[in-house]
């Protein structure tokens, strides 16, 4: 009797249950989603003045998506770079993200770490070669610029302060492998029997083995005003040495400045200051050498034309009365055109007084 | 080595405070004073790259894009499914219009 009752509300309600379902799959995205897309590049670079140099380079970056849910996303990028007769290939992110806390992002794997503002997608940088700050390399060593674009194997949180109203406002820490001075076979070039250098050349991220248990430890805050006006403040510390007794110091403030933001942007000023320290041995006695730059650019939109110009500076760096950074200036100027919203065809002009000019051009795709 | 120490302890207690506020805070708020998803959308994504119109991509792509893009932009989990909502929103009425 108790079973006949039991079919007799559970059979009616099936179709119910199955209807209700059904709607909630049609509502419902899947549980697991992924995106295959990226953005590509195509750069023709030339040395005009002196001896003649222009050289063509190729770059595709797959970018793979993968969410679990609403909390996890994988988030896996490479970098496939053809460019005189050799292709070489490096993992930009591999990196899971925990997405389930409101204002707080948990992240593990080889990030992008947060310390700069240049941004290393081609399709979004509005020059096709980065500010003298940067070496567009991936972790380094950065030879004649201050830092590669940091990449590294660690963990990261990020989490969203709420300060004032309107403005937003971000705190995130990083702990990740950090620099080594063990480079050997690494972008090494020159003479094998030269006498060591005064200053160490350092390998950043996970392209280096990590020579010691001392880990990079960074701290990055940003804020946002209404008015379009960013500013952001990173620094980082680590031991660069097998012993972990020589260390390195950077920071990085940085602004971004887009009057209308909202509707139709004036215009786009930003820039970097980037200061760095890296101790070294004297003789028995560890004294720091201080490295210095900077960097100002202003574009404006004004339809699919783009006009950009950039100034960069990075003063003479001495240890142990030894020139170890020439000091170098240089003026970009440039023209993008904006054949889509994520298609720009660029065109820039590098001119340095004390060194090299240089002309690019650059298609880039991004997705 | 001293100064090392200490700013080596200065960065932990930084983090740590800065963690402990925001874990503290309402969910909410930031929703309540900027609620208007578009502007949102507009301020944010424009703030690296040009906007893209909403039908470019599905609204199963959308969720995905505007997850990864919540982990470079500054978005709170609660502003992200408000985006990823309007431009769902946008797609259809703009996909569904003769």
């Amino acid at each position: 009797m108790a079973r006949r009752t039991i079919s007799h509300i559970l059979l009616p309600a099936l179709p119910v249950t199955l209807l209700a379902t059904g709607a909630a799959a049609q509502e419902r995205p899947p549980a697991v989603r992924s995106l295959a897309t990226g953005y590509a590049s195509v750069t023709y670079s030339a040395e005009p003045k002196g001896e003649f140099h222009n050289n063509f380079t190729a770059a595709i970056s797959p970018l793979l998506l993968f969410q679990v849910g609403d909390d996890i996303l994988f988030e896996g990028e490479a970098d496939l770079e053809l460019e005189e007769g050799a292709t070489s290939v490096h993992v930009e992110h591999a990196q899971i993200h925990y997405l389930g806390l409101d204002r707080l992002q948990l992240t593990a794997g080889m990030l992008h770490v947060p310390f700069s503002i240049w941004h290393h997608a081609s399709w979004i940088n509005r020059m096709p070669a980065p500010p003298l700050l940067y070496q567009d390399t991936h972790g380094g060593p950065p030879h004649d610029a201050l830092l590669p674009i940091l990449f590294d194997v660690g963990v990261m949180a990020r989490a969203n302060v709420p300060l004032l109203d309107g403005w937003t406002t971000s705190a995130t820490v990083w702990v990740s492998q950090g620099p080594s001075d063990e480079i050997a076979g690494h972008h090494e070039e020159g003479d094998p029997n030269a006498p060591d250098p005064v200053v160490a050349p350092l390998g950043y991220g996970a392209n280096f083995e990590d020579n010691n248990s001392d880990k990079m430890l960074g701290l990055q805050i940003r804020t946002v005003a209404p008015s379009g006006l960013t500013v952001q403040a990173s620094g980082f510390r680590a031991s660069y040495d097998q012993d972990g007794t020589l260390g390195v110091y950077g920071a990085n403030l940085a602004l971004i400045w887009t009057p209308g933001l909202h509707e139709s942007p004036l215009f786009d000023l930003r820039g970097e200051v980037v200061l760095l320290g890296q101790e070294y041995d004297d003789g028995g006695t560890v004294e720091t050498v201080n490295y210095g730059g900077y960097y100002v650019q202003l574009s404006r939109r004004v339809d699919g034309f783009e006009p950009i110009v950039r100034w960069s500076q990075l003063p003479q760096a001495v240890a142990a009365g030894e020139v170890v950074l020439e000091a170098r200036r240089q003026l970009a100027i440039g023209m993008n055109y904006w054949v889509r919203p994520s298609v720009p065809v660029k065109a820039a002009y590098n001119v340095e007084p004390d060194g090299t000019d240089a002309v690019f051009l650059e298609w880039s795709v991004g997705f | 080595m001293k100064t090392r120490l200490v700013i080596k302890k200065l960065v932990a207690v930084a983090g740590t405070v800065w963690l402990a506020a925001c874990a503290s805070a309402p969910a909410q708020e930031r929703m309540d004073m900027r609620n208007d998803a578009a502007d949102l959308w507009s301020s944010t994504c424009s703030h690296c790259h040009n906007l893209r119109p909403a039908p470019e991509f599905t609204a199963e792509q959308w969720s995905v894009i505007v997850t990864h893009m919540r982990t470079h932009g500054d978005l709170t989990r609660s502003e992200a499914v408000a985006i990823t909502e309007f431009l769902r929103s946008v797609r259809e009425r703009s996909t569904s219009s003769p």
